[in-house]
C-alpha cells in the first residue's frame, strides 16, 4: 500500500466513524488517441508522395529541357564543323589549284623565267682519276672533269648541277590551259647567254 | 443519374484503352509518318590523289536549295528574295515556287556562302540539303584515266567508276521529325543507319610528269595534224604508271583536248613493226637467230598469193639480225618467223601478255585481238602476224611487252593505284604487282642491245635522249577499213615503244600517234619518247649512261618546263 493512503485512513477514523470507501487513487496513463495519430502520419506521407512525384516531374522537365538545349548546342556545333570543313575543303581545291603544273608554269612565266633549250648532264667522273673523266660530256657543257664534281661516285646522277643554256631565238610550246589544250607560245628570252637556271 | 455519369466514364474509359493499348501501334506509326522523314545524308567522297599526294580529284561540300511550295503563301516576294543570292532570274524561281507540289528543286549544289545567305534569310518552305561537288583541280588533266563523277554522285567513267563503291563510301541514313514548317525540332533526329565516308585513292600517276607528257603529246598531234595520241610511261621495276596521256584533235578545229576514254588501254590497233620484238624474241631463245646471225633478206615475199615487201625498195641483201630489226626489214622478220613455226610465235605472243587484260581491270579495258589458237591461222598468217598485221593489241600491251625486255625478261603487271587513303588520312599501301619470268636474261640482253641499235642507227634516232642509251623499236602500221575491208588508204598508226637507260633501264613508255603525217612512228612518236624521258629522267634523278649514252649525241629533244620538286 502507498504511504499515503494510510496516513488518510488514521486521520477521519476518529471523527466520523466508517465512511464509504473510495477507490484508491491511482497514477492515470497518458491520454492517447490512436486514429488521429494515424491520420496525420497519413497526410504527412501523402505530401511527401506529391512533393516527390512533381519534384519528379519537374526534374524531368528541366532534365528534357536540359538535354534539348544540349542538343540545339550539338546542332550548332556540327553545323559549324560543317561550315568549318567546307572552308577546309575550299582552302584544299586553292592550294590544289595553284600547285598544278600549268599554274606554276604561267606563274613563271610571268615573272619572266624561260624554258631552257637544252639540258646537259655533266659526265661521270671516276674516283680513282678525277681529272680524266670517264664519260665525254653529251653537249658542250663547261665544267667537264672539273673539281666541283670530283667527289660525285660514279654512275651517280648529277642533280641540281647540270648546264642550262638559254635559247637565243623563240621557240613555241603547245600548252594545256586550264580550260583544255592550247597553243601558247613560250616566249625565250633571246639573251644569247650559255648560263643560266632552270 | 449517377448511373449515366458511371456509364460515359466506362464508355471513354474502354475508349481510351482501346486506343492506347489495342491501337497504339497503328496511331504511333500514322504520328511517326506525318511527323518524321528520313534524310539521307551523302557521305563524302574519297579523292584522287597522284604519288606524290597532289590532289587530282576532290569532293567539296556544298547545298543544294530546296523548297516546299505548298508552304510558302507569297511565292513572289520569296523569289524576289533569293533570286539575286541564287543568282536565277525571278521569273524562274516564281514559276517553281508556285508549282502544285510539295517539293522542288531551286538550285543545285551552290557553295557553302550562298548556302549561309540562304539559311540566314529563315526563309519558311526553304530548306537546304547537304550535297557535294566534284572538282578537278587539274581541269582536265588525266581526264581519260581519272573518268567523271555524274550528278547522282557516281563515277561514270575510268577510275572514278572502277574504283566507286571503294570512293564513294555509304550514305547516312537519319530519321528527324519536322514541324508543319519543315523546320526540324531539335533533339529527334536519330541515325538510323551510320554513314562512312569514302575512302581515296593514291595513283601512281606523277601530276608533273603527267602534265608534260601532256604537254609534248599535245604538241605532236597538233604538227602531225594526228587525230589521236596515247602516251604511258612506266617505272620498269614496280609496274607503276607514272603518266598516262589520252589525246584527241577536234576534226574541225583541231584543237587538242583529253580523249573522254582511256584509250591505251581501250583502244586497240595494229601495232605494226613494234610488234617484232615478239618475233624476235622467241627467235633468240630458241637459238633460231643471234644478234649477228645473217639472213638473205629479198625485196618481197609472196606467201598463199599475198605479196609482202619492206618500206623501201631494195636488192636482195645479206642483213643481220640486229641490222634486220634495226631497219625493220619485214621480209627479215617474216624469214625468221617461218623458222619459227607458227605455233611457237603463237606461244610466245600469250606469253607476252597479247590477248588478255593488262591486269589493271580498267572499265571498258580490251583483251585485243589475237589469233591464240595458231590451228586456225590462214596460210599467210605467218607473214602478216610476225609484222605486227591482223593482230589487234592495246597500247598499254605492246608497252608491257617492252618493259619485259627492259626488266631482263620478266614480265611486271601494270600498277595504277598506288594505296588507298582512309577518312582519318591512314595510308594503306596497295598489294605488290605481279611478276614473272617470259624470258631469259641472256635474251633480254641481247634484245636491248639490238634495240639500242634501232634507236642508234635505225628508224628511231629521234628517240634518244642526251646523256643516256636508249633501246626502244618504232612501228608504223596501216589502219583496217572496217567498212570496206583492207586497209584505210594513207592512214597509219605511229609508235614508239623504248626503254631508258638501255644498260640499267628506270622508265619503259610508249608514244602512238592516229593517222599523223609524216607517217613514220621513229619520226612523230620517237622524239615525244625522247621529250618525255628527258623531263622524267632529271626529275628522277636518273643516272646518265656511261660514255654519255650510244645515242644521246644525236638528241637534239624539245625541252619541256623544269618541274623538279
Amino acid at each position: 500500500m502507498a504511504p499515503g493512503a494510510a496516513t488518510l485512513k488514521a486521520r477521519t477514523s476518529p471523527a466520523h466513524g466508517r465512511r464509504p470507501r473510495r477507490a484508491p487513487l491511482r497514477v492515470v496513463q497518458e491520454f492517447s488517441r490512436p486514429g488521429r495519430k494515424r491520420r496525420n502520419r497519413t497526410q504527412l506521407l501523402g505530401l511527401a508522395a506529391l512533393a516527390l512525384v512533381l519534384g519528379s516531374l519537374l526534374s524531368v522537365v528541366a532534365a528534357r529541357a536540359y538535354l534539348t538545349q544540349g542538343q540545339v548546342r550539338l546542332a550548332r556545333l556540327q553545323t559549324q564543323l560543317d561550315k568549318q570543313l567546307g572552308m577546309h575543303r575550299d582552302l584544299e581545291l586553292q592550294v590544289a589549284n595553284l600547285e598544278k603544273p600549268a599554274n606554276v608554269l604561267a606563274q613563271a612565266q610571268r615573272q619572266g623565267l624561260v624554258v631552257p633549250n637544252k639540258v646537259s648532264d655533266l659526265p661521270q667522273v671516276s674516283l680513282s682519276s678525277p681529272n680524266s673523266p670517264t664519260t665525254a660530256s653529251t653537249t658542250a657543257s663547261r665544267g667537264t672533269g672539273s673539281s666541283p664534281i670530283a667527289g660525285i661516285q660514279q654512275g651517280q646522277s648529277v642533280p641540281g648541277s647540270s648546264t642550262t643554256e638559254s635559247s637565243t631565238s623563240g621557240s613555241s610550246t603547245t600548252g594545256l590551259s586550264t580550260t583544255g589544250l592550247s597553243t601558247t607560245g613560250t616566249a625565250s628570252s633571246g639573251s644569247g647567254t650559255t648560263s643560266g637556271g632552270r | 443519374m449517377r448511373f449515366l455519369i458511371v456509364l460515359v466514364f466506362v464508355a471513354l474509359g474502354l475508349r481510351l484503352v482501346a486506343l492506347q493499348v489495342f491501337s497504339s501501334h497503328h496511331y504511333a506509326s500514322v504520328s511517326a509518318s506525318q511527323l518524321t522523314t528520313d534524310v539521307q545524308i551523302p557521305a563524302e567522297r574519297g579523292g584522287i590523289f597522284d604519288r606524290n599526294g597532289a590532289v587530282l580529284a576532290i569532293s567539296v561540300p556544298r547545298s543544294t536549295v530546296v523548297a516546299d511550295p505548298m508552304l510558302i503563301s507569297r511565292p513572289g516576294q520569296v523569289a524576289r528574295a533569293l533570286a539575286p543570292v541564287l543568282g536565277l532570274p525571278e521569273a524562274q524561281l516564281v514559276s517553281d515556287l508556285t508549282e502544285r507540289s510539295g517539293f522542288v528543286y531551286l538550285a543545285h549544289r551552290v557553295s557553302q556562302a550562298v548556302a549561309a545567305k540562304v539559311q540566314a534569310m529563315g526563309l519558311a518552305g526553304i530548306n537546304l540539303l547537304p550535297d557535294s561537288e566534284r572538282v578537278d583541280p587539274s581541269g582536265s588533266l588525266a581526264l581519260g584515266l581519272l573518268g567523271q563523277v555524274g550528278a547522282s554522285g557516281s563515277g561514270q567513267g575510268g577510275l572514278e567508276y572502277q574504283f566507286n563503291s571503294l570512293l564513294a563510301g555509304r550514305s547516312e541514313t537519319v530519321d528527324e521529325e519536322q514541324s508543319p514548317s519543315g523546320v526540324t525540332l531539335p533533339g529527334s533526329a536519330h541515325v538510323v543507319m551510320p554513314g562512312r565516308a569514302g575512302t581515296g585513292i593514291e595513283l601512281t600517276i606523277d601530276q608533273p610528269l603527267q602534265f608534260a607528257t601532256e604537254q609534248s603529246l599535245s604538241t605532236a598531234i597538233t604538227t602531225s595534224h594526228a587525230k589521236s595520241g596515247v602516251a604511258v610511261v612506266m617505272n620498269t621495276q614496280t609496274g607503276e604508271i607514272l603518266a598516262m596521256a589520252n589525246l584527241v584533235a577536234d576534226p574541225k578545229t583541231s584543237r587538242v583536248s583529253e580523249a573522254p576514254e582511256n584509250l591505251a588501254v581501250t583502244q586497240v590497233y595494229e601495232p605494226g613493226s613494234v610488234f617484232k620484238l615478239v618475233t624476235f624474241s622467241a627467235a633468240l631463245a630458241d637459238g633460231t637467230i643471234s644478234p649477228g646471225t645473217v639472213i638473205t633478206v629479198p625485196n618481197n615475199l609472196s606467201i598463199d598469193g599475198w605479196t609482202f615487201h619492206d618500206a623501201e625498195n631494195h636488192p636482195t641483201e645479206q642483213l643481220t639480225a640486229t641490222q634486220i630489226l634495226a631497219q625493220s626489214s619485214n621480209i627479215g622478220t617474216i624469214e625468221i618467223a617461218r623458222s619459227l613455226g607458227a605455233s611457237r610465235l603463237a606461244q610466245q605472243i600469250a606469253a607476252l601478255g597479247f590477248g588478255r587484260g593488262t591486269g589493271l581491270d580498267f572499265p571498258a579495258e580490251s583483251a585485243g585481238l589475237v589469233k591464240q589458237d595458231p590451228t586456225t591461222w590462214s596460210a599467210s598468217d605467218i607473214g602478216s602476224t610476225p609484222i605486227g598485221q591482223d593482230d589487234a593489241v592495246t597500247a598499254q600491251q605492246v608497252l608491257d611487252m617492252v618493259n619485259t625486255v627492259a626488266t631482263g625478261g620478266v614480265f611486271v603487271q601494270p600498277k595504277l593505284v598506288r594505296a588507298t587513303v582512309s577518312a582519318s588520312g591512314s595510308v594503306t599501301a596497295t598489294p605488290a604487282t605481279e611478276k614473272h619470268r617470259v624470258l631469259s636474261a641472256e635474251v633480254s640482253s641481247e634484245l636491248t642491245t639490238m634495240m639500242e641499235q634501232v634507236v642508234q642507227d635505225g628508224t628511231a634516232v629521234s628517240a634518244g635522249v642526251p646523256g643516256y642509251s636508249v633501246a626502244g623499236k618504232t612501228g608504223t602500221a596501216q589502219i583496217p577499213d572496217s567498212v570496206h575491208g583492207g586497209y584505210v588508204p594513207g592512214a597509219y598508226m605511229a609508235t614508239f615503244a623504248g626503254f631508258v637507260p638501255a644498260e640499267h633501264p628506270a622508265l619503259s613508255a610508249i608514244v602512238v600517234l592516229d593517222q599523223p603525217t609524216p607517217i613514220f612512228g621513229g619520226v612523230v612518236a620517237a622524239p615525244v619518247f625522247s621529250q618525255v624521258m628527258q623531263f622524267a629522267l632529271h626529275r628522277y634523278g636518273v643516272p646518265t649512261s656511261p660514255q654519255g649514252g650510244t645515242t644521246g649525241g644525236r638528241a637534239s629533244p624539245v625541252p619541256f618546263p623544269s618541274a623538279k620538286s
